[in-house]
């Protein structure tokens, strides 16, 4: 015995029935018992899928979210909208934005670094050595006062972490360990290279990015 | 047969807010003011759509931080595009599938950074959210694990009321296709779900 395709016992299921299942399929199906257990089952989670819920509220801070990046824009003139195709957020606080540029900026760097086939613009290498020193040495500098910010501002939420929803938490912990990490692989090229200015400007750029991700994260803390 | 009540039926329903039915007078009114950049009216707007948005970017992305991102994000170009409202349809019908919209593209764009989630990490009960029983939450977590292609077919098909030929069209890929990754849902979700 030929039993019923997938598509046909689906559609047979959703009361779809196409002319492809014709009087024999019919017949097939009044006597078979599988093909009939098997639009059974197929129906009996349709029905727990129309039980889901079509609501559910989000996280609390969702409004504020979007509050803060509508505010001072009025919506987009029509005429305006033809011309500008989007208009960028007037700021940026999410956490994805973040991580993705800081994908992007690793596979970069993997690129940059880890490929010898893969030629260096000549802009980028032919930079003189002492503006590399100099940049290195500033950017040390830089390194620390970026680290001392983003520890001060780490304190700062994780002192007040149990005011902010756990989703909001998990987020910056996700995004700072991804950064984190973005951050360890740009000193290690740094190490391996340390005359290389577009690692240099990676590194700084990442760490403007988690100090950038943890002031936006305070910004979230109520009003003390 | 059961039949599933289509895009239409699901989307251009009255929305419940706080208890009350909101009137479609009520609804053009603040859009018409929000679309003079009112934010109070706006933020009513939210408050009476947000459920439903969220639970759309819930499923389709399978992680509440991301859905709350993907809120944000499809709040943001509402508001960029209330102008375009022209009230041809529901204002939630209209929102409903700019939601789709978004979720869709950003899902495109970012594909390779989205993810399965751990299923016991998401679908916090949430204020407002009405949960009769556990099996809903069995359910919820089975569409999380769903491939990514098969969960945004079966969602927006099963949960949201769409036909094949309109999903086709919003993924930019074949009804055959679309009905592909709908069985495979279906048959995922009933081997995860079904006592064995």
């Amino acid at each position: 015995m030929k039993h019923l395709t997938e598509e046909q016992l689906n559609d047979l299921a959703d009361d779809a029935i196409p002319a492809r299942v014709g009087p024999e399929h019919e017949r097939h199906i009044a006597e078979c018992l599988t093909c009939r257990a098997e639009i059974a089952r197929i129906r009996s989670l349709a029905k727990r899928i129309g039980a889901l819920p079509l609501s559910i509220q989000p996280p609390a801070e969702t409004w504020p979210m979007i509050s803060a990046r509508i505010r001072n824009s009025a919506p987009i003139p029509d005429q305006e909208r033809s011309v500008l195709s989007r208009r960028p957020p007037a700021w940026s606080w999410l956490a994805a934005a973040a991580v993705l540029l800081v994908v992007v900026s690793s596979a970069v760097t993997t690129l940059v670094v880890r490929r010898p086939d893969v030629e260096v613009p000549a802009t980028v290498a032919s930079r003189p050595a002492t503006d590399n020193d100099r940049n290195l040495a500033a950017l040390s500098s830089r390194e620390e006062g970026f680290r001392n910010t983003a520890d001060e501002l780490w304190a700062a939420v994780n002192a007040r972490r149990d005011q902010l929803s756990p989703e909001t938490i998990a987020t910056v912990e996700r995004s700072i360990k991804l950064i984190d990490a973005a951050i360890l692989e740009a000193r290690e090229a740094l190490a391996s290279d340390p005359n290389n200015a577009v690692i240099a400007d990676m590194l700084a750029a990442r760490y403007e990015r988690k100090v950038d991700l943890l002031k936006r994260a305070t910004e979230l803390l109520p009003q003390s | 047969m059961f039949k599933l009540p289509g895009p239409a039926s699901r989307v251009a329903q009255p929305v419940k807010s706080n208890s009350s039915v909101l009137s479609a007078s009520n609804v053009t009114d603040l859009v018409s003011r929000a679309s003079a950049g009112d934010n109070a009216a706006f933020e009513e707007l939210y408050r009476q759509h947000a459920g439903r948005v969220y639970a759309l970017c819930l499923r389709l992305s399978g992680d509440t931080g991301r859905a709350s991102e993907l809120t944000q994000d499809v709040f943001v170009r509402c508001w960029e595009r209330l102008e375009s409202f022209r009230g041809e349809s529901a204002f939630s019908s209209w929102l409903h599938r700019l939601a789709v919209n978004v979720a869709l593209s950003t899902h495109r764009r970012d594909s390779r950074r989205w993810r399965r989630v751990q299923a016991v990490a998401i679908l916090p009960d949430a204020p407002g959210t009405v949960r009769s029983d556990s099996s809903d939450i069995d359910l919820e977590k089975a569409i999380t694990t769903l491939p990514t292609g098969a969960r945004t077919v079966f969602v927006l098909h099963d949960v949201e009321g769409y036909k094949h030929e309109e999903i086709a069209n919003l993924m930019g890929i074949a009804v055959g296709t679309s009905k592909a990754h709908l069985f495979r849902a279906r048959r995922l979700l009933r081997k995860s779900l079904e006592p064995q």
